[in-house]
């Protein structure tokens, strides 16, 4: 059974090699070199059209960013290593009747201003510290196809806002997915939906031991020695590692209530 | 990460849904509309069904291993309006609740239950609910505009919903705090964020009987509405309670509120509470049989134990008859008013000797280079942890949630009611045509209409005891502004 300090490693381990992924300081400067040139909308060409965007995949960012490395020096290759490629994007207008798959992301700004950089057909675009943080996490190996209601509706003209508003409806029921972007990870919060997992692998299992567990008016009678045995013996026949998870779950339950 | 006494505290799940997402009004139509909705937070995903299902466990184990903690998962009401308007939205994720919640797919009810979220454009708590409505079938919205003042964007959209809705539900959702100047009285100001009365109006209470709604707007700014003027307010307290304390928004809660905030909360709350009791004994009987007067107040304050909108959220009599014990421990510490009995006076001591046991209590309470021997002889501190620990506890909790952010009030004719706060001795109650809740109303300096102040509760009339037999003559219509 893994006591609780070893998931407490556990957890700290997954954090860390999470928080590894994320970029230390500000995203590699690969446009303030260039001159920056800010990224203009191209105003849409009806009124049922959407913009949608096009976030390049790792894949081949990587490749291109591997070549500006080669001449530059041994000690600011490894840093561009660790560091991940800049975001890469490009929109795209669609009519919103066509067929076109893509994910809408659903986020909050939180007041937050444009000021993080990143790269769209070429030029400039700034987006929040939020919307950038979601989209280091969406990015995958290979190009992805998004909804952003502040990269995908210019924000500088009202006009636009007043018809694209309106569409909302529509561009939510009819994407394949809502992505809901909360944040970046905490300990807490990885711990608690580590938690949350466990609950749901024993809810698919076996719901009879948490009806039980939540039917009980005390907790003094899930420490009873009787019913953690029998904890132990289900779950030795079921499977071993389930063991540790269900007295988690018992855990959380004492310390989340032992608080209030 | 672990709270002081060293366990993993429960700001553990408050990381996340303490997170701003679950604040705002976009973010919630965004997940009602989408058929697929996954939670991404950090390195994990999550379905948002299979979070839901996780988190009504864990509320189910919370609700019964510890039924005295009236904490009522603080947390999950977040997520519950989230839930329940994507139940509203698209009935058919959940075919076991379709008849439930086709009552709900209403304007009102929706407006209702998002008036909690927040946006940074005031008029985006209407322009993003847009998709709900048009999934609820409304067509022919108002066009959105954002150069329109908000008070104009409030106001249309209150005069096209109540005739098309063919009720003045909206005006359950009145009596915050003005924030929009300009608007009228009839038009909820919905970017308050108000979340008082988070327990919704019982569809049992009918203060106008089975009278249909009959209203009509003039012009832009006159609703003309059937009804009845019936009584006056008379007295309220000159004092609030604390305003409601619920997760603030925004930045994740790490530890606790400071004990100094809490405790001249608890001051406050509780010489509120006396002057309620003050003026109950100023009343005598009123308008009640004799002897009837505390059991009134009880009942004035928990709404009649009808808290919500199912059948099965009624108070036990019980719980009401606790009533004297609670009015004895708030005045222990009033002398002169009530002769509080040596047995009460035990019990608070009783009450305190186990509420310091408690954990939680320390944590909250007794940080370091605090005096702790200061905070337990305030009276007004051993009133609140007594009414939480002792017999009348549950009926304490239901007060507590029942009254935040309202007033207590008489009216002339010698009821009690509770309002909202915005209430003033003056203002007038008025039976409408088709609520099923008395209205305060203002009346305007010389042209002789009204305005609309909030909704109330006044005990004794809500079963339409005082509704008049024949509408035809019993009943004028007022105007509105």
């Amino acid at each position: 059974m893994p006591s609780p300090t070893k998931r407490a490693i556990r957890q700290r381990l997954r954090y860390q090699l999470y928080r590894q992924k994320l970029p230390r300081s500000d995203p590699p400067s690969l446009i303030d070199m260039e001159e920056p040139e800010i990224y203009q909308h191209k105003p849409l060409s009806s009124a049922r059209s959407i913009r949608v965007i096009i976030l390049k995949g790792t894949r081949r960012v990587l490749f291109r960013g591997l070549f500006r490395s080669l001449p530059s020096a041994g000690d600011q290759q490894t840093q561009d290593r660790q560091q991940p490629p800049p975001l890469e994007l490009e929109l795209k207008e669609v009519p919103l009747d066509s067929a076109q798959s893509y994910e809408a992301l659903s986020y909050t700004w939180d007041g937050q201003a444009p000021d993080r950089p990143i790269k769209c057909h070429g030029r400039t675009l700034r987006i929040t510290k939020n919307c950038e943080r979601a989209l280091l996490r969406l990015r995958k190996k290979s190009d992805r196809c998004l909804w952003i209601d502040s990269i995908c509706i210019d924000q500088q003209s009202v006009q636009e806002k007043n018809t694209q508003v309106p569409l909302m409806a529509e561009i939510y029921t009819k994407c394949r997915k809502v992505l809901v972007w909360l944040g970046e990870g905490t300990e807490a919060s990885d711990r608690s939906l580590a938690y949350l997992e466990d609950i749901l692998a024993i809810l698919d299992t076996d719901r009879g031991i948490l009806s039980r567990l939540s039917s009980m008016n005390n907790l003094q009678s899930a420490w009873e020695p009787a019913f953690v045995s029998e904890i132990e013996q289900k779950t030795r026949t079921r499977r071993e590692a389930f063991r540790g998870k269900y007295l988690g779950c018992l855990v959380l339950h004492l310390s989340y209530n032992d608080v209030h | 990460m672990y709270g002081r006494a060293g366990t993993p505290s429960c700001n553990m799940l408050r990381d996340i849904f303490a997170r701003s997402w679950f604040t705002r009004i976009w973010t919630a139509q965004e997940l009602s509309l989408g058929t697929d909705a996954r939670i991404l937070c950090g390195e994990y995903e999550i379905s948002w069904p299979r979070l839901q299902y996780a988190m009504t466990w864990l509320a189910q184990i919370e609700k019964n291993t510890t039924p005295d903690i009236a904490n009522d998962l603080q947390l999950l009401n977040r997520i519950h309006v989230y839930q329940h308007l994507r139940g509203i939205v698209q009935p058919t994720l959940s075919p076991h609740l379709v008849m439930e919640r086709q009552k709900d797919r209403r304007i009102s009810k929706l407006l209702a239950l998002v008036h909690p979220l927040q946006s940074w454009n005031p008029r985006d708590k209407i322009y993003g609910l847009y998709g709900c409505f048009t999934a609820l079938g409304y067509r022919d919205l108002p066009l959105v505009d954002y150069d329109r003042p908000v008070s104009r964007v409030y106001s249309d959209f209150a005069r096209l919903a109540m005739p098309r809705e063919q009720s003045l539900d909206l005006l359950y959702s009145l009596g915050h705090k003005p924030t929009i100047p300009d608007l009228e009285s009839w038009s909820p100001d919905w970017s308050t964020c108000g979340n008082h009365w988070r327990h919704g109006w019982p569809e049992r209470v009918a203060t106008s009987k089975a009278s249909k709604p009959r209203f009509y707007f003039v012009g832009d700014s006159e609703l003309h509405a059937a009804g009845v003027i019936i009584d006056t307010i008379n007295h309220r307290p000159s004092s609030n309670l604390p305003d409601a304390q619920d997760l603030s928004p925004g930045e994740p809660v790490h530890g606790f509120p400071r004990s100094d905030d809490v405790l001249r909360q608890m001051k406050q709350s509780v010489q509120t509470w006396q002057e309620w009791v003050v003026l109950v004994i100023q009343l005598g009987n009123g308008a009640y049989p004799p002897g009837a007067a505390w059991e009134a107040f009880g009942r004035t304050l928990v709404q009649n134990g009808v808290i919500g909108l199912l059948p099965h959220y009624t108070i036990a009599d019980d719980v009401l008859a606790q009533v004297g014990t609670w009015v004895s421990i708030m005045m222990s510490s009033y002398p002169g008013i009530i002769d509080v009995e040596q047995e009460v006076l035990d019990l608070i001591d009783e009450a305190v000797k186990i509420a310091l046991e408690r954990p939680a209590i320390q944590m909250l309470y007794f940080h370091e280079g605090v005096d702790p021997e200061s905070i337990i002889a305030t009276p007004a501190w051993r009133s609140m942890i007594a009414a939480n620990y002792c017999t009348a506890r549950d009926l304490h909790r239901w007060i507590f949630k029942m009254t935040t952010g309202r007033t207590f009030f008489t009216t002339k004719n010698g009821y009690m009611g509770t309002g909202s706060e915005l209430a003033q001795a003056g203002d007038q109650i008025a039976l409408i045509s088709g609520m099923r809740f008395p209205m305060i109303v203002r009346r305007n300096d010389g042209d002789g209409m009204y305005g609309f102040v909030c909704p109330a509760y006044v005990h004794g009339l809500m079963d339409g005891e005082k509704w008049p037999e024949d509408e035809s003559t019993g009943v004028e219509i007022l105007v509105f502004t």
